[in-house]
């Protein structure tokens, strides 16, 4: 037997993370349900908006918690304490987003425009990963993984009418959902899915 | 507030490896499940947990530890040699365990806990400082005892959260975990359990079987089943059930043999209104633990 160090044992996680190869032992506690929108605007896609509607009992735990007085809504002061105590954590997950182009993993833009809200009842998180990505005539292809791989959180499986294109028509897209491409740990794992945009210019 | 904290206060895991163990006779100070959750107990700096005793059922023991790093160097090979579908019985060296998560918290009872440290001891497994401070208080508190060069169960159990989970994590995974707890330490409930299971139509079973497959576990650990079929029933509060099967059996949809889940859910149901009903009358504990508290905006 070797002994390995702890720090060892960080870097294979981070590997797993960057190839997007979940470790992927599943204990669900907390379910979103996810839809998002690319932007586009003279030939690039310049922004992906997401958004996150929460389960039942999550989603009053959280707004027990930042809805002062039950309102049905979050003050600006009160989603900004939201932000901090239930969203900012999320960058130690990689806000369980791992974006690849044309094959490659590209390193997350800055979370924008974070907005929490109730809806029925639920929690919803919007949110903005602002982009300058061009599409030339070859095309791009865009794939979007939204997964814990931790697993503490299960994301509901999207259909390819939970991503919309949006913008000026400079370019066009078609959606797909597929399934990763990652080698299973044990029998019957569960693979998450992945957003797959193919992009055309005009 | 109550005294939660009992412990361990300044002594890293590695501080209280076997050679040094006996420095750790620290009382433990029971706590309720809220008090740990909330992780109101500073770690000390180069320490690496913090221990309590659960008020309800003082044999059972809470870490509440600094880090995923830390909490899988404490739990995951118990994890595997337990509970994972494709590696139980098996000791993991630390090269097989890499880039693999243990669980997100964990549970386990004095005869897992025995079974573990002895085969280690008879194969002559180096162990991590961590598991050996495990196995060290796991003696300490009697959970395991001494036998010749093995080990036996005793009474009790051991739980774990971690501080890189967010307080909303930490409450749901406790919730969750607690429930192990119940089960490890009253056999009152654990026959309940098991003669729910028994009765319950075999689609019920067939259905959570696979869940439990596809979420990593051996499915085929009778024990291990029965007691996750019970925590998954009573981890959320009644209401919530419902939505929590539907949503998970989403996990089943590339199982082209799984019962559907509008045919098992009432069954689902009816086994939790049946624990549920004991542990209230027995322990005046509800279905959800804390989350449902909280999210009643009671916590």
């Amino acid at each position: 037997m070797t002994r390995r160090r702890p720090a060892a044992r960080a870097s294979f996680a981070l590997a797993a993370l960057l190839l997007a190869v979940p470790p992927a032992f599943a204990h669900p506690h907390v379910f979103i349900t996810s839809a998002v929108s690319l932007q586009i605007a003279s030939g690039e896609v310049t922004n992906i908006s997401v958004r996150w509607t929460f389960d039942e009992l999550f989603s009053g735990m959280v707004i027990a918690d930042y809805d002062k007085g039950k309102k049905g809504s979050f003050t600006g002061e009160e989603a900004a304490a939201l932000k901090k105590g239930a969203f900012d954590n999320l960058k130690n997950y990689h806000y369980f987003l791992a974006l690849f182009v044309d094959g490659k993993q590209r390193e997350l833009p800055r979370i924008e425009e974070f907005k929490p809200s109730i809806e029925g009842g639920r929690l919803v998180y919007s949110f903005s990963l602002p982009l300058s990505l061009d599409v030339p005539a070859s095309g791009r292809e865009l794939r979007l993984t939204i997964y814990d791989d931790t697993y503490y959180v299960a994301f509901d499986k999207m259909l390819p009418s939970d991503v919309a294109i949006e913008g000026d028509g400079s370019a066009s897209g078609t959606v797909a959902i597929v399934k990763t491409k990652v080698k299973a740990q044990w029998p019957g794992q569960f693979m998450p899915d992945q957003i797959l945009v193919r992009l055309a210019k005009g | 507030m109550a005294v939660l904290l009992a412990l361990v206060a300044g002594l890293s895991a590695r501080g209280l490896a076997a050679q040094d163990h006996g420095k750790a006779q620290v009382e433990l100070a029971p706590a309720s499940l809220a008090a740990i959750e909330e992780g109101r107990g500073l770690i000390p700096q180069g320490g690496e947990f913090l221990l309590y005793r659960w008020d309800v059922f003082p044999s059972v023991l809470v870490f509440d530890l600094s880090s995923f790093v830390v909490q899988d160097r404490m739990f995951s090979r118990l994890a595997f040699f337990l509970e994972k579908r494709g590696y139980r019985g098996r000791l993991l060296t630390d090269a097989q365990l890499a880039g693999k998560h243990g669980w997100n918290a964990h549970d386990y009872g004095a005869e897992g806990l025995a079974s573990f440290f002895s085969k280690a001891a008879a194969s002559g497994f180096r162990l991590d400082a961590e598991e050996l401070a495990l196995r060290d208080i796991a003696l300490r508190e009697g959970i395991v005892v001494r036998s010749g060069p093995a080990f036996a169960p005793g009474a009790g159990a051991v739980l774990s959260i971690c501080r890189s989970s967010s307080k909303y994590e930490r409450i749901l995974l406790l919730a969750h975990e607690s429930y192990h707890g119940i089960f490890f330490c009253s056999s009152d409930y654990r026959d309940l359990c098991e003669s729910a299971w028994a009765a319950a139509p075999e689609a019920e079973r067939s259905f959570v079987s696979r869940l439990l497959a596809a979420l990593g576990y051996d499915e085929t650990a009778h024990e291990l089943a029965v007691n996750e079929y019970q925590a998954y029933l009573l981890q959320q509060p009644a209401a919530s059930l419902p939505a929590y099967f539907e949503r998970v059996s989403k996990l089943l949809s590339d199982d082209p043999n799984a019962p559907d889940i509008s045919q098992v859910l009432p069954g689902l149901e009816r086994d939790e209104a049946e624990l549920q009903r004991f542990l209230e009358s027995r322990y005046s504990i509800s279905a959800g633990g804390q989350a449902a508290a909280r999210a009643a905006g009671g916590g």
